[in-house]
Order: C-alpha cells, then structure tokens, then sequence
C-alpha cells in the first residue's frame, strides 16, 4: 500500500504545483475538492429544480417534455438541462479526485477512518442519483438502462418475481418509472445530505463554498459546455426496438455494458467488492494508534484557544471540574484527536519562559513530545552549535523534510504539524543565541492538518492568540511553505535567509527587550 | 507577461475540464446491437411439471392422516427444471435450462434470454421441455418471422392456453 500512495502522492504534488502557479495556492482546485463537490450538487439542485418545473413524471409523457425543453425553450430549460447533467458530471470527476487525494496523502487512516468510512457510501448513491436521472428521461439510452437493470435486480437472490418481464413488448408500466422519479427527486437526494452532513460532522470549520472565483471559473465553464454542447436524448423508448448504439455517460453508466458483456454476477461483484476493498482501506495496515493531546488543568486558564485552533473538533470547553475561579476547561475526545499538537501550540502556556517545579508544565500538550522536552531539543541544539550565522529550521513531518538541512551552523526540529510550535518558542530561540528562525511546512492552503500553516503564519503575523511577542524582531524570522518535493526550494531559501541575516549581522536581537537591557 | 500565462493556464484547465466531461457523458459510444441485427428475446414465467406422478393414497393410509391433511392424492412440490431451445433457419441458436426456483424447488422457472441475430426473413423455431417424466418436449412452436434492423422481437408463452406467443 505504501508504494502505490508515496507514487500517487508524488503525482498529485507534481500536479498541484503546476496548479499552484496557474491558479495560486488559494484558489487551486485541488485544496477545494471537498467544496468543489458541494458547489456542483448547488448546480444540480438549481438546475434540477427548474427542469423539474416542465418535466412530467408519467412515462408517456416524460419524453416529450424534456425534448420540449431541449429545443423549445432551449435559452433556459435546455441551458438548465444541459447543467443539470455536466454539474453531476464534474461531481464524479472532483468526488473521485478527492477520494485518491486523501487516500495518497495518508489521510484517511488514524482517527480519520470516520470521515474515509462515511465518504464510500456516498458513491454509491451519486452513482445512483445520476441513474435514475438517466432513466427519467425515458429515451432509448433510458430503455436500456431500465431492462438492463431489470436483468440485474433479477439476478440477485431475492425472489420478488422477474422484474425484467415489466420491460417485454408494449406493456411497461408507470410503476418503476414513478418509483425512479421517487427515489431520484427525493430518496436519494434526502439520503446524500444525510450522509454528507455526517461525513464532515467530525471536521471543524469547514469550508462548504469554495472560493468565489473557483466557483465562478467552474460555472461559467460549465455554462459554455452547455451552450456549445447541449445535453441532448437519444430517440424516445420503444419496447418494440433494441437499442443500438448509445451515447453511454460513462460517469455514470459504466456498470451496464459490464453487465451485458460479463453478465450481471460481475456487474454486481465488481463495485461490491470495489466498496468492501474501500471500507477495509483503513486498517491495510491500520495506522499505529499516536497519543492524543493531553490537559493539565493545573496550568489551564480555560481561554479556549486550543479548542478554537483545533482542526479536528477534538477539543471541547465543559465547565471546569476542578474547582478553580476559571469558567471552562478543555477535554479531548480520543476518537477525535489526530495528534497533530496544534492545541499545545495555541496554548499560553506553553511558554518555553516560565518554569514549574523545574519544568515546563502547560495546559495541553503531546505526552510523546511535551512542551518541556521541545523546550529540552530547541536548547541543546542551539547550545551545540557553532558558526558564525545560527539558524534554527523548524520543520513538520509532513512537508519538505529539514533534516538534511542540519550542520554545524543550522539546528533543526521537527515537528508534527508546524502549528505545534507556540510562537513564544521564535523569540525564546532567538534569545538562546540563534540568528534566525526559518518556520517551514506543508504547502500554503494544503497543510497535512488543514490549517496549521496559516495558523502558524497568523500566529506570528500577529492576527491570531498567542501572538508572537511584539519586542521579537520580525526581520529574523522567515517563513517558507514548501512540499515534499520541494527540497531545493527550501535550501535556496536558507541561503537566501542566511544572506539577508548576514545584513543585520551588527543589529542588536531584540531591541525592544528591555529586561535584557 | 505572468498574469496573462495564468490566466491562459486557468482557461486551458477548466478547457480540459469541461472537455473531459463532454467526452466521458457521451463517448466512447457504446454498441449494444450492431448494424443489422435484430434481438430476439425469449421471456416467461412457467412452472415446469412435477418430477414425479402424483399417488392415489390408499383407504389406511388416509386414515392414518389428520383429518385436515386428508388429501386423497400424494403429491411431490418439487418442479422439472425447463429447457428452451431455438432454432433459426434449422440451426440451433440456443439450448437454456432454467431451474425451479424455491427452497423445495417448486416455483414458476423465469425464462430470460436475449439473443443478437442478423435482420432479414427467417424461420424461427422454439421448444420448451418441462417435464422430466416426458422424454420428448412438450411445447413447439415455428413461425416464419421478418426481422428489421434493430427491431425487438419476444417470444413468450401463454400459460393459459399453453402454446408460444410472437410479438
Ligand atoms: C459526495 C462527495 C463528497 C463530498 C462533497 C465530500 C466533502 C468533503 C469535505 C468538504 C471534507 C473536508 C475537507 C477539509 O476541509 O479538509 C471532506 C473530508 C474528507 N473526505 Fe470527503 N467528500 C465526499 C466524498 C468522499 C469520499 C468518496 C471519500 C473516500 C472514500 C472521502 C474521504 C474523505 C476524508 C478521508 C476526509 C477527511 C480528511 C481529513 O481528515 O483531513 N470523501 N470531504
Ligand atoms: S493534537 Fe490536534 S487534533 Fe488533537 S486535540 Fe490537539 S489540535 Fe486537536
Ligand atoms: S489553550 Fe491552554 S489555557 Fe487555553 S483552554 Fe486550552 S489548555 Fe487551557
């Protein structure tokens, strides 16, 4: 499994970089996948709602209705048609996009088998959704969808007798037609929301609209397609006739022609065995369970700002227990928690300043890598250095990996997430005698966390608690987003951050630090 | 100069895009029947004959029996499986078996096959066998038949009056 998501993940970061510089880290349509998709159901549900003003649920007259609005109000209903099938259309291609996107960046393991598990069955029923589409419209492509489905439902060992029959000679019935309608205008829809609520309920702030230029971009496009390519139907059913040749939408539609050639066992056991391969995705190998954030309410004020900068909804303020002054105290949910540390770094506290009882104590921190024992590695390392220009790297897991970076003159950590480093820890290095600090992490708009490198940039451009002191001189702090790939970006950008250092080479560190005056 | 070359690279991705969607919603076409051919299909439901004669019960053997169980005849559920078979012009085009469905086998077999053959003037043969007591088929049926391009034709059977039925 590690090979094929390291080569997927490769792919994907090679391609986001190009998108990158065409589109800016912001509006690059890869970090909006999730959001992209909601944007195309707004499409479908608006487009879906208009046809839906002229369609006529009947099978007789199903047909003629919507050739109506194909070429007699062609300027909207036929527009709104056309958008109503390219906007499911580009949903399969940004759900899939999506899909193999969390699976090759590893996310999808750990506490996030949730959001990966509840993800799956939403693909059947968009597949779904977009059948009965197909089948209301009542043509010779519907036709075959209807019979050939038949012979599936018929396949499987539940003895309702033969649907198939319903589909011999001129005696089809309004039932299954009516039921489709059901199932495709409200079944399946109410089901999806469901689903989809559900699917993001453990992530917090989440984006549900992507950015407005991407969903102005998308739907203009979109909008053109249809114009210059309506969306068009095949001749009306006729059980008297076979379909011959059909314009299949292979999004959508690909199951039946396997079940025509194959034959319905492998129509059913392909995407069976495709969802079941999915589900056990997670635990192939299952990822080593990591310790989750733990509180100390002894050194907790109850501000908040951990569950405020937490990602994953994993921290939540409930009265405080411990009978202190304080209104609120923190609890993390296990099965929520993601280890990414981003809590500890929110927190006041976690200041490498203070002492407690000889230690480093804070109100939330990683058992497996404390705020004393990063406090421990930032100050061996820089007192191990020698050199004329000290550079302390601070670098996450996940990104462009500093350790190469490490000499005589540069120290490195490494963290999980970058947003794991408390600002307060940027002036505390620069204090111990280091000339610069460079921050470096997951790609700006795509951190492996979700957010950690614009909290970490919010942090210490001062928009976000805990701010980077005032007295720390900015000058001597860089910071450089940069992914896996990017390696040799990131050592021309200490170069580059070294000479400018070697610039202020003579400026005292922290001018405006009085005690130390 | 930079902005311009994004600007064409976001035109040329959402081009792509859209492309690809166009493409995938329609193509490559798919072939179900090909030029001149036909479809015949074969569909109903029968129930096949049981796999052995009912018995006459004799006077003790009734008596033996509940009162609400005194059914004067003995009679097995399970059902003979059905073999279709078709001919065109004299050539065999087909030989299916379809099994009583149910746990003890007694249900009415659904018989189901679709067939591509060339359109044009043929002679259409089929024969149905139901009964494992009979070692010949018990229903036959031939018709001249004139198929055109991509018609559908069925051949079904009506149980009412026990022979095939064209359309
Ligand atoms: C109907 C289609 C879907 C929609 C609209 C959708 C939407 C979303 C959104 C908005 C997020 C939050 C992303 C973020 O803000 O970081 C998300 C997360 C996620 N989705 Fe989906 N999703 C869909 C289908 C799927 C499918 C089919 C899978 C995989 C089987 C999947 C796997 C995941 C995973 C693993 C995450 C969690 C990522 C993390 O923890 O950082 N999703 N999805
Ligand atoms: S470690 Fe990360 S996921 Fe866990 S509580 Fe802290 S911020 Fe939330
Ligand atoms: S950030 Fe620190 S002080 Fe604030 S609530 Fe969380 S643990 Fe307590």
């Amino acid at each position: 499994m590690r090979p094929i998501r390291k080569a997927g993940d490769a792919l994907f970061l090679r391609l986001e970089g190009w998108f990158n510089r065409t589109f800016g880290n912001h509006l690059n349509p890869f970090y909006h996948l999730g959001s992209l998709t909601f944007f195309f159901f707004w499409v479908v549900l608006v487009s879906g709602i208009y046809v839906f003003i002229f369609f006529e649920t009947r099978v007789d007259h199903a047909f003629n209705s919507v050739e109506y609005m194909t070429h007699d109000q062609w300027w909207l209903a036929g527009i709104m048609r056309s958008l109503h099938r390219y906007a499911s259309d580009a949903a399969v291609i940004t759900i899939f996009l999506h899909m193999f996107r969390e699976f090759f960046r590893d996310r999808y393991r750990g506490v996030r088998w949730f959001s990966w598990i509840t993800g799956v069955p939403t693909l059947w029923l968009v597949v779904l959704l977009g059948i009965s589409g197909y089948w209301l419209v009542w043509d010779m492509l519907a036709q075959y969808i209807a019979v050939v489905t038949a012979e599936m439902i018929d396949w499987l060992p539940i003895t309702l007798g033969s649907m198939a029959l319903n589909f011999i000679g001129d005696q089809v019935s309004d039932r299954f037609f009516t039921l489709m309608a059901f199932l495709h205008l409200l079944g399946f829809p109410v089901a999806l929301v469901f689903l989809l609520w559900t699917h993001v309920s453990r992530i917090s702030h989440i984006d549900f609209n992507p950015p407005k230029v991407l969903a102005w971009g998308s739907m203009v496009a979109l909008l053109v397609l249809s114009l210059v390519k309506p969306a068009v139907s095949h001749g009306p059913a006729d059980l008297s006739l076979a379909p011959t040749v059909l314009q299949l939408d292979w999004f959508y539609l690909n199951i039946y022609p396997v079940s025509d050639i194959l034959g319905p066992a492998w129509a059913w056991g392909i995407p069976t065995g495709v969802t079941f391969f999915l589900m056990m995705l997670p635990w192939m190998p299952r990822k080593k369970p990591e310790p989750i954030a733990e509180v100390d309410l002894d050194y907790c004020n109850g501000c908040g700002q951990c569950g405020v900068d937490c990602p994953y909804g994993a921290v939540t303020m409930q009265p405080r227990s411990d009978g202190r002054k304080f209104l609120l105290e923190p609890t993390v949910s296990a099965s929520l928690c993601t280890s990414c540390g981003i809590c500890m770094g929110a927190c006041t506290s976690s200041n490498p300043y203070r002492q407690s009882k000889g230690r480093l104590l804070t109100g939330i921190e990683m058992p497996h890598y404390s705020a004393e024992a990063l406090r421990k590695e930032v100050t061996d390392k820089i007192a191990a250095l020698s050199g004329k220009d000290r550079i302390l790297v601070v670098g996450c897991d996940f990104a462009a990996d500093p350790m190469p970076l490490e000499t005589s003159e540069v120290a490195v950590v490494r963290l999980p997430c970058t947003a794991m480093l408390p600002p307060s820890f940027l002036d505390f290095s620069i204090r111990k005698g280091i000339d610069g600090v460079l921050v470096t992490g997951c790609r700006d708009g795509d951190c492996y966390f979700r957010f950690g490198n614009h909290i970490t940039l919010d942090r210490i451009s001062g928009l976000r608690e805990p701010r980077l002191f005032g007295r720390t001189d900015q000058e001597r702090i860089d910071v450089f987003w940069a992914a896996q790939q990017e390696s040799s970006q990131l050592t021309d950008r200490l170069a580059e951050f070294r000479q400018r250092l070697d610039k202020i080479k003579d400026k005292p560190k922290s001018p405006k630090n009085r005690k130390e005056a | 100069m930079d902005k311009i070359f994004r600007y064409l690279g976001q035109g040329l991705t959402y081009t792509i895009f859209c492309a690809l969607i166009y493409y995938l919603s329609t193509s490559p076409a798919y072939t179900y029947l090909a030029e001149g051919q036909a479809e015949l299909k074969v569909a109903f439901n029968h129930a096949g004959q049981r796999v052995e004669e009912c018995r006459k019960r004799t006077p003790e053997e009734l008596r033996k029996l509940p009162p609400n169980m005194r059914k004067p005849m003995d009679c097995s559920r399970e059902r003979s499986p059905l073999i279709v078979e078709i001919r065109i012009d004299g050539k065999p085009l087909a030989r299916d078996i379809y099994n009583p469905p149910g746990i003890h086998s007694d249900g009415a077999a659904f018989v189901y096959g679709k067939y591509a053959i060339p359109a044009g003037e043929h002679e259409l043969e089929v024969e149905l066998w139901d009964s494992t007591l009979k070692p010949e088929f018990s229903f036959h049926a031939k018709k001249r038949v004139s198929l055109a391009p991509g018609q559908g034709f069925v051949v079904g059977f009506d149980e009412d009056n026990a022979r095939f039925l064209f359309y």
